[in-house]
């Protein structure tokens, strides 16, 4: 017979508030699906393409020579990213 | 090394991504945020990140791999050895460890660049506390042969 745990005296795990890195704000207006180029402190964005080539190179035009880039997922969508 | 989750959308699942760029020689990549996804098998990344624009790699008689994502759909990649720097969350360097990426032109993923189990997870020791919306990288010790 398995012992009952009786979990109702025991300490609720201690959680330690993290605040998330959320660029949502930011890149509210950026295309879905595209590359966007962030500037180096990533408060704005400073390019925008189907490459991040494209993205990059926008981004040096706007005089960011330090982007950081990243790929816009479909708004809505999921990832399920297994790959093999 | 802690870091929190990243969030893109307004309505999106904090996720947990990395700045990373690759080095080959004097040859480097623009940072890019890549996706820490242990159900990848090797880091992934554009073509482009290959190209003369950036790591000028000559992958003409690079190993090629086959795989395939939830979609089923096969693909081939190009692997070649990289440096790859992980960033701090202010931006600083981390540590830059030689590994393994896959480079792929027809790689369609929404996270657009992946870390995988052989060049990432294969150096770091990962560690997700998803309730609290953060992540944790440790480089593994050398191990001595």
């Amino acid at each position: 017979m398995n012992p009952v745990r009786d979990m109702s005296k025991e300490k609720p795990a201690k959680r330690e508030a993290t605040v998330i890195r959320d660029l949502s704000t930011v890149l509210k207006e950026a295309p879905a699906g595209a590359w966007v180029a962030l500037s180096a402190d990533e408060t704005r964005i400073v390019g925008t393409g189907s490459t991040m080539q494209a993205a990059a190179l926008q981004a040096q035009l706007n005089h960011e020579y330090h982007p950081v880039l990243v790929k816009m997922p479909l708004p809505g969508e999921g990832l399920a990213a297994g790959v093999r | 090394m802690r870091f929190p989750y990243t969030k893109l959308f307004l309505n999106a699942q904090p996720r947990p991504y990395l700045n990373v760029f690759l080095g080959k020689g004097f040859h480097t990549s623009d940072v890019v945020m890549a996706l820490v996804d242990s159900g990848a098998d090797y880091p992934i990344f554009p073509m482009d990140m290959a190209n003369s624009d950036y790591l000028n790699l000559d992958l003409v008689k690079a190993e090629s791999w086959n795989f395939s994502g939830t979609t089923g759909l096969m693909q081939t990649a190009k692997l070649a050895g990289v440096w790859m720097t992980i960033l701090e969350p202010n931006g600083t360097k981390l540590c830059e460890v030689l590994t393994m990426c896959a480079f792929c032109d027809t790689f369609k993923m929404s996270g657009g660049v992946l870390l995988g189990q052989i060049g990432f997870f294969s150096c770091f020791k990962t560690s997700f506390y998803q309730p609290e919306q953060h992540f944790e990288i440790e480089q593994w010790p050398a191990i001595a042969v």
